[in-house]
């Protein structure tokens, strides 16, 4: 059986997964939008050089300045979802401790998606522009609207966070059979230690000291 | 493992793979600056002359697309009035769409009543000339609606530099001490250079334009025009609507068109009807009271 205890004891946990968790995070939600917003400069810097933008260099200088603020508070927004990332590859799937942090994971996502655009609509705000000819510009703005793509997103997000239940009732047998295993393994790890002398515990884990009989079944 | 797990968790995956495509080839050109107006030809621009009673907004612009699918309900507005304030829209045209890679030209020529305009003025401390706050809107939709951009272009537009017209702005200090407010009242049109156009009517005397308990005052002194005042009263709007035929005290009638006074109607209407209780006009002291 899969011995005693909350599935959120960190006797249940994989150290392993949380690092790899915490890795994709970070890839996910810091280099990977750093890398797209480097990509739009570069491509908006290229188009400059080689003259076929119909930016003049003032705009385009305010512009990339606006991609960038915008890529530092998508970064700061999805923070907490690296941290989240962490408790979600603790817990291996099929555990219980999983759900919580896969659910909150896909609403905060959601969540994100929607500050992040305000809704849909992107604003940059490109300023004055000096004029001429008795016409003065004040301001440029350039709204985004991607109100479609959002909506397909967040529900993809939180479709993302219901897709936890499937997965834990598609893991559970996986995760109780691990459970198993490694419990059979720190009682082999508590005889083995009692054949060489006294010792109830195995690192910081107590164990239950168990007399095994020939046939495998307990001793009464 | 189970396919109620692997088939919704494929599907997600194939949403999301195609949603970042969607983003890459849709999203990215536009962020880098795929869209753009401009004059068909050096000072094609948006100009505003007066002609008459009539203020004439001209402007020949090229839409200029390198996107990688077609615009489609391409728009081009022209909105005057400051922004966060009273504001109406002089150019609404029909949508068009824009090729992928290609072009669409936009040709604006609208006559708008003079006193409408006068009623979003803004007079400038620093230049002492009067100036127009217009926004000029363009934009679309593509890639089936999916996504959409909109470039909204902030200007003031020096009437008596665009007009050739010398024109003398009574200034109006707001309360807050900001630089200048909404023009509502003495401003005078120097029509002396406007190629021989004749005032029909003696100097000094007020000439009323009434819609329902709204009335627009001008007085004629020499070669210009004053707006005088402007009233209105609470509960005007379906007057206003209705609208009843522009006076000229003692003289000739000015030539308004009904299509004009139409259009004014419909103007002032939006306008008041951001001012259900009256015009607040408490900062304007030469008016003495709430119009």
């Amino acid at each position: 059986m899969s011995g005693s205890g909350s599935e959120f004891s960190l006797k249940k946990a994989d150290p392993g997964g949380a690092v790899l968790g915490m890795v994709g995070a970070i890839a996910s939600f810091i280099i990977v939008p750093l890398c797209l917003c480097a990509l739009i400069v570069g491509i908006i810097e290229a188009s400059i050089r080689s003259g076929t933008s119909f930016m003049e260099a003032e705009q385009v200088e305010s512009l990339i300045e606006e991609y960038w603020y915008y890529t530092r508070r998508f970064i700061s927004l999805a923070g907490p979802l690296v941290l989240v990332s962490i408790p979600m590859g603790l817990y291996p799937k099929g555990s219980y401790a999983r759900i919580p942090f896969g659910l909150f994971f896909g609403f905060y996502l959601a969540l994100v998606l929607l500050i992040f655009v305000h809704g849909g609509a992107v604003t940059t705000d490109v300023g004055g522009l000096g004029g001429s000819g008795g016409v003065s510009i004040d301001a440029v703005r350039l709204t985004l609207n991607v109100t479609a793509i959002m909506y397909i997103a967040v529900m993809i997000s939180v479709a993302k966070g219901f897709l936890t239940f499937a997965e834990f009732a598609a893991h559970r047998k996986d995760y109780l059979k691990w459970l198993d295993e490694k419990d059979e393994k720190k009682a082999k790890k508590a005889k083995a230690s009692e054949t060489e002398g006294p010792a109830e515990t195995v690192g910081d884990d107590e164990v239950e000291i168990i007399e095994v009989e020939e046939d495998g079944e307990p001793a009464e | 493992m189970k396919l109620s797990y692997t088939v919704p968790k494929l599907a997600i995956a194939a949403a999301s793979v195609a949603l970042g495509l969607v983003v890459l080839t849709s999203v990215l050109p536009l962020l880098s600056g795929g869209l753009a107006i401009d004059e068909t030809e050096a000072g094609s621009g948006l100009q505003m002359e007066i002609e008459g009673v009539n203020m004439v907004i001209r402007g020949d612009y090229t839409v200029r697309s390198s996107l990688p699918y077609d615009i489609n309900d391409a728009y081009l507005r022209i909105t005057l009035g400051k922004p966060g304030g009273a504001r109406m829209t002089v150019y609404d045209g029909e949508a068009f769409d824009v090729p992928k890679g290609g072009s669409a030209k936009v040709v604006i020529n609208e006559e708008i009543f003079l006193p409408t305009v006068m009623m979003v003025a803004v007079a400038n401390h620093d230049s002492g000339k009067l100036t127009i706050p217009a926004t000029v809107s363009v934009g679309g939709v593509y890639l089936d609606r999916l996504t959409g951009l909109g470039v909204e272009v902030d200007m003031l537009i020096d009437v008596s530099n665009e007009s050739g017209v010398a024109i003398e702005a009574g200034m109006v200090p707001t309360a807050d001490g900001k630089d200048y407010q909404s023009f509502d009242i003495d401003v005078t049109v120097d029509v002396e250079e406007l190629g021989g156009i004749t005032i029909p009517m003696e100097d000094g005397v007020p000439i009323e334009a009434k819609f329902g308990d709204t009335t627009i005052t001008l007085v004629k002194n020499g070669n210009s025009i004053s707006l005088d005042g402007v009233s209105a009263g609470t509960g005007i709007i379906g007057d206003i609507l209705g609208s009843e035929e522009i006076v000229v005290t003692g003289h000739d009638p000015i030539t308004v068109t009904e299509e004009q006074k139409a259009e004014l109607a419909e103007i002032l209407s939006a306008y008041l009807a951001e001012y259900p209780d009256g015009i607040p006009l408490g900062d304007i002291p030469s008016l003495g009271g709430v119009l």
